[in-house]
């Protein structure tokens, strides 16, 4: 007999794994005004609070690189994704036992939190010395956080995030 | 020593993972133009662009279909404010002529606008802006720059109805220039007269001017009226029939002048 939970994953991950490559190959039909969500960065909070630490830390830097190598927007700067990917993993594997007991709002608010540090970062190296900060905080970074976040919240209501 | 590091490993695997990783990282940032890598992101683009073709072209088909909207929209825009532009050119040389011809004009002229030129294409019955109340009276003969239009058949108190020369039942009384020789126009077709009742003892010529003669009581002497464009025997040998065009193009006009009763 296979589990509740096993049956979840079956249907989480390649469903997670859909989104992912139609997030890459349809990347440029997502956006609006030019702000395109992180679907990958979705998947790897679930695999974050559902997973091990180890299979979420291999799967942020191996998708992170995947990630760098097939779309457009970071030709220039394969492996930009994968570290900032692999230190928002590290982070969040860290900060999760505190994070895991947070009441509702400020559970997701902490993972808001995450992304959008996630953004700031790769924002903050991805147009270093083509645009200020500040544009790229509220230009860029923001409507991003809230694009991922708005998917990372679509699939807490399907597979809600905290029933490890 | 060996167990200690086992374990250390064990330990802190998630530490040395992520150093490893971040290390990798920032070695491939360091060699972002590295020709392997260029190679498979193109091969990557190119494997893409095939699934993206069907998706590319609706979006290139929707953005064709936008922006020939909008360019519809541009020229309808631009075309209308070239027309704007070309009738307010047209129109200041109309009223700049106008001006010249008041200037040496020998008649009290008072300017009007044609605000109707009736339901059907081609009649002769226009209204005007002015009435009684701009002394227009009926029979006021109206003018253009280029010569005689027409005369009021009715004047209200701030309009006016007029009947232009090109009426079928009209008949004018006429003087052919420079030869002075009298006779009676009428409306042919189009923008064109006839004088049947010119004698051939008399020379006439295409390209003379045929003016008001000032026998008629409505209809001051000397305002131009067309051309001569045409001039032949009729059947009788007595007369001619000359064909002629008028200077007023009556289908364009837009302002007029009234010759006002003092």
């Amino acid at each position: 007999m296979i589990s509740n939970e096993k049956k979840s994953s079956l249907i989480l991950y390649p469903l997670l794994s859909l989104l992912f490559v139609l997030g890459i190959l349809f990347n440029d039909f997502i956006g609006i005004a030019g702000i395109r969500p992180d679907i990958l960065l979705v998947f790897l909070i679930v695999l974050a609070l559902q997973e091990s630490a180890l299979i979420a830390i291999i799967a942020a830097f191996l998708f992170g690189l995947l990630q760098d190598l097939v779309l457009p927007a970071t030709l220039q700067y394969w492996g930009l994704s994968a570290l900032a990917k692999t230190l928002l993993l590290f982070t969040l594997l860290k900060l999760l036992p505190l994070i895991i007991r947070l009441r509702n709002i400020l559970f997701f608010l902490s993972l808001f939190g995450m992304i959008f540090i996630y953004y700031l970062f790769y924002n903050l190296l991805y147009y270093a010395g083509f645009i200020n900060w500040l544009t790229v905080i509220y230009r860029y970074t923001l409507p991003e956080s809230a694009y991922t976040f708005l998917i990372l919240m679509l699939v807490h209501m399907i597979f809600p995030l905290r029933e490890k | 020593m060996l167990s200690k590091l086992y374990g250390f490993i064990i330990r802190k695997h998630l530490e040395i993972l992520t150093v490893i990783f971040v290390g990798v990282s920032l070695l491939l940032l360091s060699r972002t133009e590295n020709h392997v890598v260029l190679v498979l992101q193109t091969r990557w683009q190119d494997f893409s662009s095939v699934m993206k073709k069907p998706l590319h072209e609706r979006e290139h088909k929707r953005r064709v279909i936008d922006e020939n909207k909008q360019l519809r929209m541009d020229i309808f825009r631009l075309n209308q404010e070239l027309s704007q532009a070309q009738s307010l050119i047209m129109e200041n040389q109309r009223l700049r002529d106008m001006l010249g011809f008041r200037d040496t004009s020998e008649y009290e002229l008072l300017p009007a606008l044609i605000v109707y030129k009736g339901y059907k294409d081609g009649t002769n019955i226009i209204t005007l802006n002015k009435g009684r109340n701009d002394n227009v009276r009926e029979n006021s003969v109206i003018v253009d720059k280029d010569g005689l239009v027409g005369r009021v058949i009715s004047a209200g108190k701030r309009s006016s109805l007029a009947a232009m020369i090109f009426e079928p039942e009209a008949r004018l009384s006429i003087c052919i220039n420079p030869v002075r020789v009298y006779g009676i126009l009428k409306w042919h077709h189009g923008n064109t007269f006839m004088i049947d009742d010119i004698p051939t003892s008399v020379e006439v010529r295409e390209g003379w001017t045929v003016m008001t003669s000032g026998l008629s009581d409505i209809y001051p002497a000397n305002i131009p009226i067309g051309r001569i464009s045409k001039v032949t025997s009729s059947e009788n040998g007595f007369t001619y029939l000359i064909e002629g065009e008028y200077f007023v193009p009556f289908r364009n006009l837009r302002e007029v002048f009234i010759l006002t009763h003092d």
